[in-house]
């Protein structure tokens, strides 16, 4: 069976970018509410293990609908030593009470949140749908496609779910996606891009604290230390350069207290976020203005009815975002909005002042674009 | 020449030759006592089986005493630090040590020769004689490993023993290469993988950091390269240097903060800032003494080690003539440089 054409409007799509611990997840919920969004959840964070193997979700040759598969509902390793361990992130909605997985054996990436996402009931209630019949149903296409670009396969799969679930267009979110937003851009030529900031101190808070972050760049060392991936080779000949810390976090011998207790100090992560602002501003850079919309967190919190507008005039065109039913979504997402948990401002002041130095260069790239972050 | 070699899949003898002819590669050398290096290694070096872990290596000796009057050389080491390899750290230096000792006495050698390090000085600055040391003022289990393994052998009463220290072994000082790359080596391994580190968080993070350091600027570095270590072994135990302990070090040390700065350039940092606490540290500066605890232990204490025992029993003072400069020292670690970032350039990429 060879892909499904292509839509009239093949990259009508849009994704939402940002560093991660950005506000993007509240974002997502709330479009999970809109009438003609369909929006799809971390599916670049699962496919991609944490952001440690993008290169493979975007293999240079072209590949069948199997192969395609291996990626999308792949079990990686990463994410599911975390689960084995009792780690379980927040965004992970898979019910392991009614599904068929189980942490021990790991569990396919795209039932991990982003099918969980779209069966879940956006306004709260207990049924929490079928996914693993979803997966099912979706594997038995996904399988059948032929040869093709990774990229037509993404569309055709994100296609294919917006048909599913009775919506009009797609809006993939994934926590740090800023990271591969010049990949996206790449294989996405049409597709438009919300990107949302947030305080980048608080940012950084937040992801030392974040099992997904702590495991991403937990991992980011590991390979650097070791000289491989330890997910994917078991090459250990430079396994002397670990120190204690690290070493107890490799695959064979990783333990949560072992997790916990790896100091992950909020500047690394303040560095982290200026070196993700500035590279993904870069790459947005190149953008038609028309293809970008910035989005401030803090103001969405602030001023949640004019954002949200703002929003939905981009993603679905300035008429849709002034119909009733737009303004009904909008109402609806109010509820969903709380304070802002990170709170830099109550570090000690030597922590502070390094996380603000570390911030500084990401400030600075927002502010030579006219866009503040607070 | 005799060497124990660990067994493995490939014939010991095998292995050896295989090590000495690319030593003899990278060192450039050319030949011994007359004879074309590559045929003298197949003519006079061969290998048993044999493993420091067990009792008298594992050697079983048909005859009594079949290396009667030979010199025995103990060089094999664990050069690990990390507090998790401390059971390891002691059974190889320390027990693997009594070990060889063992086999050696039964073996009927006349001599024992242990290589163990300069810096079983641990934290003491200054002059440091070509004396015994105790425990107590070590930095590291590495350390107090070879401390107890000098004590083993300084106690030894059937043969002669000596105690030859070396400093911090770079390569060779005419091809600069190494084949070993722990000591200078390591702690700028350790540079390049911090630095890679902290790319993996942010591009060029690591040109823009300024990292605090604990040493000590107008210290010094004591950076001996290999065939001046090994002449200076040779000519002790050709001129059968009596009982003692002597140190194989250069007399005309390296200046410590010019040797922390060429290292962090070619590592693609800036210049360290040279701290005398950990007060000052930022979080990052922490994280990067965890990566590298066990080296700095070097940088701190300056220390000017004696070779008044070494320079009169080789009868000469030539082995600790050798100067570095910071241009031969950027040779020495561009060679190691090069060979670590091509090692490198496949790392999977996260972006």
């Amino acid at each position: 069976m060879s892909l499904p054409q292509r839509p009239h409007r093949p990259d009508d799509g849009a994704f939402i970018v940002g560093t991660g611990r950005c506000g993007s997840t509240l974002l997502t919920q709330m479009l999970r509410r809109h009438p003609e969004q369909l929006s799809v959840s971390e599916l670049f964070a699962f496919i991609s293990d944490l952001g440690n193997q993008i290169p493979r979700c975007f293999p240079p040759e072209a590949i069948d609908g199997d192969a395609f598969w291996a990626i999308v509902a792949g079990v990686h390793p990463r994410q599911n030593l975390l689960l084995r361990h009792g780690l379980r992130m927040p965004e992970v909605l898979y019910d392991f009470e009614r599904g068929r997985f189980e942490a021990s054996a790991g569990v396919p990436a795209l039932a991990l949140t982003t099918l969980p996402h779209l069966e879940a009931d956006p306004f709260g209630s207990a049924h929490a749908g079928d996914v693993d019949g979803r997966l099912d149903e979706l594997e038995a296409v996904v399988r059948g496609w032929g040869r093709a670009p990774a990229a037509d396969h993404y569309r055709a799969l994100l296609g294919w779910l917006t048909r599913r679930y009775g919506r009009r267009a797609w809006v993939e979110r994934s926590g740090g996606t800023l990271r591969i937003v010049h990949r996206l851009i790449e294989q996405f030529p049409h597709a438009r891009f919300v990107h949302i900031v947030r305080d980048g101190r608080n940012t950084a808070l937040s992801m030392s604290r974040h099992i997904g972050f702590r495991m991403a760049l937990i991992a980011f060392q590991l390979v650097e230390f070791l000289g491989v991936d330890p997910f994917d080779d078991p090459d250990r000949s430079e396994v002397d350069d670990l120190p204690d810390d690290l070493a107890a976090l490799l695959p064979e011998h990783f333990d949560a207290e072992a997790f916990w207790a790896y100091s992950l100090p909020p500047a690394l992560c303040g560095h982290y976020w200026s070196g993700e602002i500035i590279r993904g501003l870069e790459a947005l850079d190149a953008l038609e203005r028309d293809r970008v919309l910035t989005l401030s967190y803090e103001r969405l919190l602030n001023q949640p009815r004019e954002q949200l507008r703002i929003l939905d005039a981009f993603l679905s065109g300035p008429e849709a975002a002034e119909q009733p039913a737009s303004r009904a979504w909008i109402e609806g997402c109010l509820g969903l909005i709380g304070a802002g948990r990170s709170a830099w401002s109550e570090l000690p002041e030597r922590e502070r002042r390094e996380l603000e130095a570390a911030c500084a260069p990401g400030f600075e790239a927002l502010a030579a674009r006219g866009l503040r972050a607070v | 020449m005799l060497a124990i070699v660990r067994p493995g899949e490939i014939e010991p003898s095998i292995r050896l030759r295989e090590t000495l002819h690319k030593v003899a590669r990278l060192y450039a050398l050319e030949s011994a006592q007359g004879v074309e290096i590559h045929t003298a290694i197949d003519q006079r070096c061969h290998a048993i089986a044999g493993d420091l872990f067990e009792p008298a290596c594992g050697v079983h000796l048909d005859d009594s005493r079949p290396w009667e009057g030979a010199e025995f050389w103990h060089c094999a080491a664990s050069l690990q630090y990390q507090d998790r390899h401390a059971d390891n750290i002691y059974r190889t230096n320390t027990q693997g040590t009594e070990h060889a000792l063992d086999l050696a006495r039964r073996a009927g050698a006349r001599c024992f020769n242990y290589i163990s390090t300069a810096y079983v000085a641990g934290t003491r600055s200054g002059s440091i004689l070509e004396q015994p040391v105790e425990e107590g003022h070590n930095n590291n289990h590495y350390e107090r490993s070879k401390v107890r393994a000098e004590q083993m052998v300084q106690s030894e009463p059937t043969m002669r023993t000596r105690i030859l220290r070396p400093s911090i072994v770079i390569g060779h000082s005419k091809t600069r290469a190494a084949l070993n790359f722990n000591g200078m080596y390591g702690f700028l391994r350790g540079l390049v993988k911090f630095r890679g580190a902290m790319e993996r968080a942010q591009r060029s993070l690591a040109a823009r950091l300024d990292v605090r350091v604990r040493a000590d600027r107008h210290g010094t570095v004591n950076l001996i390269p290999v065939d001046h270590v090994a002449r200076d072994a040779a000519r002790l135990s050709l001129r059968d240097a009596p009982d003692g302990i002597y140190h194989l070090t250069t007399a005309t040390p390296i200046n410590t903060g010019s040797t922390l700065d060429t290292l962090f350039e070619l590592a693609g940092f800036r210049r360290p800032k040279l701290v005398q606490t950990c007060d000052e540290f930022s979080s990052l500066d922490a994280r990067f003494h965890r990566r590298v605890d066990f080296y700095t232990a070097y940088l701190v204490g300056p220390k000017q080690f004696s070779r008044a025992h070494t320079n009169a029993a080789a009868g000469t003072d030539e082995g600790g003539t050798f100067v570095l400069d910071t241009d031969t020292l950027t040779d020495f670690c561009n060679w190691y440089v090069e060979r670590l970032e091509a090692r490198r350039s496949v790392l999977p990429a996260t972006r």
